[in-house]
């Protein structure tokens, strides 16, 4: 085992994970990132959650257009233990929205860009036919905000065999949601569906299964030939594809859709796998490296926080060292990003549940020393049963569950003491928040990630 | 009793044309697999039948049980007389419905200090041999240590040594559709999702119904010369509607499934209690169960509960140790329609069925109770009941019902000549001809009006498009989780992550739903989804729920969805 040395070592590739070293590296300093296997952030849909509409989720009457920075406010007295709210007794909303915008700064500089505003929610459609707000998106996503459905004429295009995306449901449920949110239909609204070539006999293709067909341009190009038939002569503003459209070169072929059939093209998030969380990933994963930061291939397997110097030991291939190899990793601050469930930073063992066995409940991977709470309280030896509710649209305290941080995202012990002082957290293993109906997943990941690399 | 769901009006007119009162001889209340039987024995037998559901086709105990027509075992030590019947009609069953059966192989392992040592677990399979001819099944085996772990590697390594034995596993839901829709096919008229709202009466008799349907709400009345009282655990209430007394000791069950298969055998263990208990292979999935327990509760709520999962698990993990560690998908409940007895435990209670003529008890003529037994014993309680109905309108017909085939079951499938007839993967037309017989060519000649129809909606089991249209045009399918109970959609490990807004909009499609409808249907159905997962949302489960949780709560915006649907009427499901 040989001893490397940096100022932050950060454990966990997602959207948190990279922020979190990006932002450090910023700072100045020697930078490394343990990026094991894909975790959440890979399954972004590339719509970027950052705070939910107050007024929808809490059933009180407030403005219509409710700025990022004024719900940093209102969740600060609503939600104590979100990250936000803890984060706010030491920076200001103003400084959290630019923790966000240094994110979408990052993915800009790595090549995607991002549309949207602070001050307004989009409405964005989806393939289960819904829709829904937030203030971010990747560009080819944010083009399609249904702001004026009144004046959008739009084809929605499917492809033949990618049966998980179906244009005439999107087309008839868009509509209709259109008309409850916004009071008006779309100006016209079609459903199409054209066949990748190839893949025309295809009854069950998946989204990157297009996206790669879609890399090619002799396919892209047939393809938007085929698009522009089927359109010709419908007057339409707008055309919108599952967000499957390229992989690689998926620049290339959103702006050579567009050039070639002289209208607005835009992307509608699918299922997983979701290209435009590859594509995120992919996009951060290569602006780490171009920045020096060292990303490691492999797996943290424990932290030591015995002395001063904090240190990690990782298994697997690594970028450093070429074969897999167990390695021990010095650093003057490590920062945890490990997630929640998908990302395996926490987990819960079906033993866990045993109470008469002192079944763990739910536990903290890689130190295995932070206890993981609910609303401040450690949710140790607890069953699950206490942490659910028996209807699902309520909301479910399990997925609220996580790490307590303090100001600086130093985790804490159960009696509220950081547990080291040079031990940060970053992103959903993070408790107080529920990523999905809080509707600020992406949002606590990069506000987080940005602070703990940046303090 | 719940509202169900929401109402379908239009496609309700346009399907049934209501004339006030109707004339039959026989209405059946109750669409589990007993009333689902009785109903096709009668119109067998020329008589004219209304079969009336109030939710759906097993949708209570006949869908909730280990989808066993096993022989009783285990009621060979204190009632003979249920395990020979059970053996026979098992055996009657395999002939008629072959396409729906699977040979489930057990191992009885034998543990150091357990209550009968393996000369006894031997000598109890020898009795039970006597009867496995009856149902096309094998003799049991006894096994030494290194053969019983060697044949189930994940057996304890304490065991002293296994015994095998045979039982065949069945899709309990298929088996009252099909029993329904051979019920249609001979004449019967067939309502589910209507409820029985009470027994319209003429000087104590019993002489028909008044119902609602639970989507449109219409009120309709039928009049009939013999009402059968075929409702499981809830025949002690409807019984009660009509003044007659029916009575119960109603035992709670629950069943946890796994994700995939984690045993080659039906692994039977004993339970804290002395209990036996069970994990066995079941469809692509794993089945643990399962417990028994007297229900005070509501009928129509059921929820598991943190003890009887743990009580499962602790009794299996002794002879199956990794048990804890494999990932647990759902639990499922029901309650047995058990009949009374003071001063038993639950699990020595007969499970005998009773044929109840209330005429002769009670003087209200033209009104039948029938209720108790098993699953694998339902066709014996429908011939049984149907001959006393034989009797008292005076027809001669004798009961077929164990001998003409149930739709599909007719002859075998070449699953590899329709998989290439049709350009369909041979899992997927493999998995159909289990659902759907010899029928699986009419579910996919709906490929040929549209091919958008051969994709998978439900990657799980394999679920395609043209099966969700075939059983809502077909079986009576009006919600989605009416599909799952016809075709296993959402019932495997993502639990219906993928396959519920798009089943939604074929659903929607199929009954010309607008868009509010069909947001109702999908919410109705994620809520039913929940129903069973969140008793058991522990270990690697979290992880796939996270994943469903963005879908439907980040992506989808469900909070919202289920806001603008009527909460109330999809909180019941």
């Amino acid at each position: 085992m040989s001893d490397m040395e940096y100022s932050t070592l950060v454990i966990g590739g997602g959207i948190a994970g990279y922020t979190a070293a990006l932002s450090a590296r910023e700072a100045g300093g020697e930078v490394a990132i343990v990026a094991g296997r894909p975790g959440a952030s890979s399954m972004s849909s590339g719509i970027f959650h950052t705070d939910a509409d107050p007024g929808r989720v809490r059933d009180i009457a407030l403005p219509e257009k409710n700025s990022f920075t004024e719900n940093m406010n209102l969740i600060s007295i609503a939600e104590p233990y979100h990250p936000y709210s803890i984060l706010a007794g030491a920076h200001s909303p103003q400084e959290m929205l630019r923790a966000i915008d240094c994110f979408l700064k990052y993915l800009a500089e790595a090549g995607l860009e991002t549309g949207g505003a602070a001050d307004r929610y989009m409405l964005l459609m989806n393939n289960l036919g819904t829709m829904n707000r937030a203030r971010f998106a990747l560009k080819s996503i944010a083009d399609g905000d249904v702001a004026s459905p009144g004046k959008m004429k739009l084809a929605i295009i499917g492809i033949k065999g990618f049966a998980d995306y179906d244009p005439g449901f999107i087309a008839a449920s868009g509509d209709a949601l259109a008309r409850r949110i916004s009071g008006e239909g779309f100006a016209k609204i079609d459903a199409f569906e054209v066949a990748v070539k190839g893949y025309e006999n295809s009854d069950n293709m998946t989204t990157t299964q297009v996206a790669e067909a879609l890399d090619e341009h002799e396919i892209t190009g047939a393809f938007a030939e085929t698009v522009k038939r089927n359109i010709a002569g419908g007057e339409y503003t707008h055309t919108a594809f599952p967000a499957v459209l390229g992989l690689k070169h998926h620049r290339e072929v959103i702006s050579g859709l567009a050039e070639y059939l002289g209208i607005a093209v835009f992307e509608i998030a699918t299922l997983q796998p979701s290209v435009p969380g590859i594509r995120i990933m992919n996009a951060l994963r290569s602006l780490a490296t171009r920045k020096g930061i060292t990303v490691i291939k492999g797996t943290a397997e424990a932290v030591d926080t015995g002395d001063d110097v904090i240190a990690a030991t990782i298994s697997g291939g690594s970028s450093v060292y070429g074969t897999p190899q167990k390695s021990r990793i010095a650093a003057g601050k490590v920062i945890v990003a490990t997630g929640r469930f998908i990302g395996g930073g926490i987990e819960h063992g079906n033993a866990g549940d045993d109470i008469k066995g002192g079944g763990a409940g739910l536990v903290e991977t890689l130190t295995g020393i932070i206890p993981i709470c609910y609303k401040g309280h450690p949710v140790k030896g607890g069953t699950m049963m206490n942490f659910v509710t028996p209807t699902v649209a309520e909301p479910q305290p399990v997925f609220s569950c996580g790490v307590m941080v303090d100001a600086k995202l130093r985790p804490l012990d159960a009696n509220g003491t950081p547990v080291h002082e040079n031990l940060r957290c970053a992103g959903s293993i993070i408790g107080g928040y529920d990523p999905c109906r809080g509707k600020c997943g992406t949002g606590a990941a990069a506000v987080t990630g940005y602070f703990a690399g940046m303090e | 009793m719940p509202e169900l769901e929401f109402a379908y009006n239009n496609w309700y007119n346009s399907i049934y044309i209501m004339t006030g009162t109707n004339d039959y001889d026989v209405i059946v209340v109750g669409g589990g697999v007993v009333g689902t039987g009785v109903a096709r024995d009668c119109a067998m037998r020329g008589f004219s039948v209304l079969l009336v559901e109030k939710k759906d086709f097993a949708g209570g105990t006949s869908g909730a049980n280990m989808g066993m027509i096993h022989g009783g075992l285990r009621y060979l030590l204190f009632d003979v007389e249920t395990t020979k019947l059970s053996c026979i009609d098992s055996g009657y069953i395999q002939n008629i419905a072959p396409h729906l059966l699977f040979r489930i192989p057990f191992i009885t392992p034998v543990m150091k200090g357990d209550s009968h040592n393996i000369e006894l677990v031997e000598t109890f399979m020898e009795a039970y041999d006597v009867f496995q001819h009856y149902k096309g099944g094998k003799r049991h085996t006894r096994l030494s240590v290194e053969e019983a772990r060697h044949v189930e590697p994940g057996l304890s390594e304490e065991i002293t040594g296994a015994v095998t034995f045979d039982e065949w596993g069945i899709n309990p839901f298929r088996l009252c559709v099909c029993n329904a829709l051979s019920a249609s096919e001979h004449g019967a008229e067939v309502r589910n999702h209507t409820i029985v709202t009470g027994f319209l009466r003429d000087a104590g008799a019993v002489v028909g119904v008044s119902m609602r349907d639970t989507f449109s709400g219409e009120e309709s009345e039928a009049q009939a010369r013999i009402v059968v009282n075929a409702c499981g655990p809830w025949a002690q209430k409807a019984a009660g509607a009509a003044g007659a007394e029916v009575k119960l000791r109603p035992g709670k069950g629950i069943n946890v499934f796994f994700d995939r298969r984690i045993s080659n055998f039906a692994v039977a263990a004993e339970a804290v209690d002395g209990r036996q208990v069970v994990i066995m292979p079941h469809e692509n999935t794993t089945m643990m169960g399962c417990t028994d327990d007297d229900f005070y509760g509501d009928l129509d709520h059921l929820e598991a509960t943190h003890d009887e999962i743990e009580y499962l698990l602790e009794a299996v993990e002794r002879v199956f140790p990794s048990i804890r560690k494999h990932r647990m998908i759902r639990v499922m409940s029901g309650v047995r329609p058990t009949l009374f007895e003071w001063r038993k435990i639950e699990d020595k209670l007969t499970r005998e069925h009773e044929l109840f003529d209330h005429e002769e008890r009670e003087g209200i003529k033209g009104f039948i109770t029938i209720v108790g037994g098993k699953l694998a014993t339902f066709r014996i309680m429908a011939e049984e009941t149907t001959d006393l109905i034989c009797k008292k309108l005076g027809s001669g017909a004798e009961c077929r019902t164990h001998l003409e085939p149930l739709p599909g079951g007719d002859d075998t499938v070449d699953i590899e000549s329709i998989a290439a007839e049709y350009g369909m993967p041979l899992y997927v037309v493999k998995r159909l001809a289990f659902r759907h017989g010899t029928r699986c060519r009419n579910v996919l000649d709906i490929t040929k009006e549209d091919r958008r129809a051969a994709s998978i909606v439900c990657r799980c089991d394999p679920v395609t498009e043209a099966e969700i249209r075939y059983v809502i045009r077909h079986e009576w399918a009006r919600t989605l989780d009416d599909v799952r109970r016809r075709t296993h959609l959402g019932c495997g490990p993502c639990q219906g992550a993928r396959c519920n807004f798009r089943a939604a909009a074929i659903l929607g499609d199929e009954l010309k739903l607008d868009p509010p409808e069909i947001w109702s249907a999908g919410a109705a159905y994620l809520q039913q989804r929940w129903k069973g997962k969140y008793p058991i949302l522990r270990g690697d489960q979290l992880a796939q729920e996270e994943i469903n949780q963005a879908i439907y709560f980040a992506v989808g915006n469900y909070d919202e969805i289920c806001d603008m649907t009527d909460r109330d009427k999809f909180a019941n499901v």
